[in-house]
């Protein structure tokens, strides 16, 4: 079993995102839904990312706190 | 999910026993001895993970949760899907994750170096060659700047192994490969000692995220792997 992430052609089964699939219907990709799980959506990073984000802007480079706000962003 | 993650503990003789005596599997023990008796580090896992961690239901908590982290992992392909065969864009040679390798610039509403989610420019070069995942080699033969990525291969190695563009080309010749040495430390908590041991590290083109499309012997290109199962 190749365990790693492909993007093939062909005919193939799994588990998917369904946003990844509707985006992949771009690209020509057809495909048919066995089962699934439905998820309640919303922007869950959004306010989060966009305020630490802004914040490191204030501060230059050498500023830890623009180093702070670098790390809580990447440890999201 | 399948938590298969080991867990590791340092122990005294007396929790040692109680851990042989338990349904965990122990996987390792390396005694440690210190002035004040012998300790053990132990690696343990527990058999039971399998069954108790669950979509949904679970005893355990993880803080993660795998709907989140796949959303997001694909919302970062779909973003960079656009790049992929698209003619309103220059010719895409290696892309990683986040980054994408052109013949030529991008539209400008999309590069900024500031904006959230968009492009920067890392940098210009006019020789690269794209060999297999995270291993290449940029050059700018004006500026002079080099770039050589290897994965594995340390940047001391790279440099000691006197690795440039020009010497990674013949690996696109057809079942060629190259041979490096490679100084690596190996720590050893039981003989109390840092080993430093002469590695050798094989290094060809690979092709098990697409297949390679050679002509005359010589690599010339990738295309998608097909899948076909009825």
């Amino acid at each position: 079993m190749l365990r790693r992430t492909l993007s093939p052609l062909g005919k193939f089964s799994g588990w998917f995102f369904s946003e990844e699939l509707y985006n992949a219907q771009k690209y020509g990709y057809n495909f048919e839904v066995l089962r699934g799980y439905t998820f309640e959506s919303d922007y869950i990073f959004k306010d989060y990312v966009e305020d630490l984000y802004n914040l490191r802007l204030t501060y230059p480079k050498t500023d830890p706190m623009n180093f702070s706000a670098k790390l809580l962003l990447n440890s999201l | 999910m399948n938590d298969a993650f080991n867990s590791l503990d340092i122990i005294n003789k007396e929790e040692l026993k109680e851990f042989e005596e338990s349904k965990l599997d122990i996987i390792d023990i390396i005694p440690l001895p210190t002035s004040k008796g012998e300790k053990y580090l132990i690696t343990y896992s527990n058999p039971n993970n399998i069954f108790e961690t669950k979509m949904d239901g679970n005893r355990e908590t993880h803080n993660i949760n795998i709907s989140i982290a796949s959303a997001v992992t694909s919302y970062a392909r779909i973003h960079m899907s656009q790049f992929k065969n698209n003619k309103d864009f220059p010719n895409l040679y290696y892309t990683d994750t986040d980054s994408l390798y052109f013949d030529g610039p991008l539209p400008d509403y999309l590069v900024d170096p500031k904006r959230l989610g968009a492009l920067k420019l890392e940098g210009i070069y006019d020789k690269a060659l794209f060999l297999a995942p995270k291993v290449y080699a940029l050059e700018n033969t004006t500026t002079e700047e080099k770039v050589i990525k290897i994965k594995g291969l340390s940047k001391e190695s790279i440099i000691k192994n006197n690795i440039t563009l020009d010497s990674l080309e013949i690996l696109l010749n057809k079942d060629y490969k190259l041979i490096y040495n490679q100084r690596k430390w190996f720590r050893s908590l039981t003989e109390a000692n840092i080993k430093i041991l002469e590695q050798s590290y094989n290094l060809k083109v690979t092709g098990n995220k697409r297949e390679l499309i050679y002509e005359k012997n010589k690599l010339i290109g990738t295309k998608p792997i097909k899948i076909n199962l009825e």
